[in-house]
């Protein structure tokens, strides 16, 4: 869940040319909410995102990711909970680095990076040859090719699945991240982890005595311990409480109109099997009322309407249109100029 | 042409001496993508660090190491006046370059040059024995070179790699691009000054001017390196050894150059040509000769067609 209060960002403070880009805004999202933002240019859009993702130092107001307040982190430690797919194609991956490798930073995220691992491993290259068969775009053959040899749909994509693997993280950072993310009292929380897993961790080295004692042939007993252990990370990855929230910024604007669809279908296929919390923006009405459970209009750095659910699935873009015209009188030409599809 | 050729050895020892300057170059200019200046300072502090210590009895393995480290920590400062203070790259290796030239003096105890004659310490080579210090400093060019390809291809070598390529998409990922440009630049000028401890053992003094102008000279192989390794492979092991390649071939048309009777005060100023156009040709190329040749291909395309209709 994020929760952003009385959010304000102003560019060029204290000077002739000072622009209010985020109004004290306030907005809820719930866990998987799917929420569209359509708005004007300069509308603040884009530095919403950016605030959230801590790319952008905002000037007043809290950002809470599961009640907590994610401001004090560094935009690189915001990462392992956040997702982003850029505007620009060429942001979002390492140009002169491999498809694989940029897999594997990725898959990385919100690890130590190891200076005794390698970037990847053999058994990291199933996995990620799996999960480029998923984006049917044929980049599970080009592994070891630069992405700068790819085209800005396929480069989109690749940022999309990017964005959505992570590696497991370790049970400490499990841990952690429960405490840091638990609504109420820490220290309890704290005690209540720790005990969910010792006791784990104690019924699984029983179980393991019980097999080893037992008088089953070696290949059964090592099947037998692998079943537990796969068991066990299953109970401890239930407290796994962060997934990364999906932050799309026009990602399909600078597509032609084909693969942009395309890459929206993908997108909307990640999220829908993910589950995934996700914020798209975007310039086209209909993808706006397509997609998403949630639509939110932005003008001068306010969110000035807010359709969910069913009235969302009877949007029509005359609908949406006339709602723009009405709710930011005074920038109509602009915007309704830009909409018009 | 004897006598040039028996000079031939030695300009290729000088070149490899040279080539892990470049590599330490490399490090910055093309992997992080930031034009590092503290080199010329920090190549006179490794030669200083290792030649005091050589001169005052201490082991060259000893005076190596420290001023490897001494190095490091010249690529600390710049980073932390870049990443913590925001100064911009190039203007903080200046102002780091600046300050090692006073701490340099400092460390040869105020005078401008400190002499470790082979005859007279031990060294780990010198120019008497040349054939000796060859194959010593090949071993150990061949050996960081392993150790740098083996580095950027674990998840911290890959992470500074991302840094440089594309330091947006690194954060996004969760990689700590601050502390990876101090980190690359401490590398970095670690091995820079690694190259001036060898260097000094190698001429046989340390010389505070040592370092004058080698930005210049590790950029003219690192550009010689990638002209020649960009048509053979983008792997990154062949681009480390292009730029060794690149080291010695700058060596081996200095020496010519001085062979042929070049005045040798002119020397610098060539480098500095040789770096501008291998910099600036692909430019040159690309903005300007490529349209004027278009355009004459241009011009006989429309009098062929003009021809036709007139036909």
């Amino acid at each position: 869940m994020i929760e952003i209060r009385n959010l304000v960002k102003i560019f060029f403070k204290g000077t002739p040319s000072e622009k209010v880009a985020i109004d004290h805004l306030n907005l809820t999202l719930q866990e998987g909410d799917f929420v569209t933002v359509i708005g004007g240019n300069g509308a603040g859009k884009s530095t919403l995102i950016n605030l959230i993702a801590g790319s952008l130092p905002e000037d007043e107001g809290m950002i809470l990711l599961n009640n907590n307040d994610i401001c004090k982190l560094r935009e690189h430690q915001r990462a392992p909970y956040f997702g982003r797919v850029f505007q620009d194609p060429k942001v979002g991956t390492a140009t002169d680095m491999t498809i694989i490798e940029n897999l594997a930073l990725a898959y990385g995220r919100g690890k130590p990076r190891s200076l005794f691992r390698w970037s990847y491993r053999k058994k990291d290259v199933d996995f990620f040859t799996e999960q480029l068969k998923t984006l049917d775009l044929g980049l599970e053959d080009r592994l070891y090719q630069k992405v700068g040899l790819l085209s800005g749909g396929q480069r989109q994509a690749l940022t999309l699945l990017m964005a959505t693997i992570r590696s497991n993280p370790s049970y400490r950072r499990i841990k952690r991240d429960y405490v840091w993310f638990y609504d109420g009292d820490k220290k309890e929380a704290k005690i209540a982890i720790n005990k969910a897993f010792d006791d784990a961790f104690n019924e699984f080295k029983a179980n393991k005595k019980e097999v080893l004692s037992s008088n089953l042939s070696k290949n059964e007993k090592k099947n037998k311990i692998n079943e537990l252990k796969n068991e066990l990370d299953k109970k401890l990855r239930q407290y796994d409480v962060t997934k990364p929230v999906l932050l799309l910024d026009e990602h399909t604007a600078a597509l032609d109109p084909k693969t942009a669809q395309k890459v929206l279908e993908i997108t909307d296929k990640i999220v829908k099997e993910n589950n995934l919390t996700t914020i798209m923006i975007t310039h086209n009405m209909k993808d706006a009322i397509k997609y998403g459970n949630r639509l939110i209009m932005m003008s001068k750095g306010k969110v000035v309407a807010d359709v969910a659910g069913e009235e969302k699935q009877k949007l029509t873009i005359e609908a949406l249109l006339d709602m723009f015209t009405i709710k930011s009188k005074n920038d109509i030409f602009s915007d309704s100029a830009i909409f018009g599809d | 042409m004897i006598a040039y050729l028996s000079s031939l050895p030695g300009a290729i020892t000088l070149g490899i001496i040279w080539s892990i300057m470049a590599l330490g170059v490399f490090i910055t200019y093309k992997v992080l993508d930031i034009p590092d200046l503290t080199v010329d300072g920090s190549f006179a502090t490794g030669g200083a660090v290792c030649a005091i210590i050589i001169f005052n009895g201490g082991s060259f393995w000893l005076g190596m190491l420290l001023g490897f480290l001494a190095g490091v920590l010249g690529g600390l400062i710049t980073g932390l006046l870049h990443t913590f203070l925001g100064i911009p790259p190039i203007l903080a290796g200046i102002l780091t370059q600046l300050s090692l030239w006073s701490i340099n003096l400092k460390i040869m105890l105020g005078k401008a040059n400190t002499s470790i004659s082979a005859r007279t310490s031990t060294v780990i080579f010198s120019q008497l024995n040349i054939p000796d210090a060859l194959w010593k400093v090949a071993v150990i060019v061949v050996i960081l070179v392993i150790l740098f390809y083996i580095f950027f291809g674990t998840q911290l070598g890959a992470s500074i790699r991302a840094t440089g390529n594309n330091s947006k998409m690194a954060r996004a990922q969760g990689i700590n691009t601050k502390f990876n440009i101090v980190l690359g630049l401490m590398l970095s000028n670690g091995l820079v000054a690694l190259s001036g401890a060898l260097l000094a053992q190698y001429q046989g003094f340390a010389d505070i001017n040592m370092g004058r102008g080698a930005i210049v000279i590790g950029l003219c192989a690192v550009v010689i390196g990638g002209a020649i390794t960009k048509h053979i492979s983008p792997n990154f092991l062949v681009r480390m050894v292009g730029v060794v390649v690149g080291a010695i071939i700058y060596y081996f048309v200095y020496q010519t150059v001085v062979f042929l009777g070049f005045d040798t005060d002119l020397l610098k100023m060539l480098a500095a040509i040789v770096v501008a156009i291998f910099l600036g040709g692909p430019y040159l190329y690309t903005n300007y000769i490529s349209k004027i040749s278009r355009r004459f291909k241009n011009r006989k395309l429309v009098e062929e067609v003009r021809q036709n209709d007139r036909d």
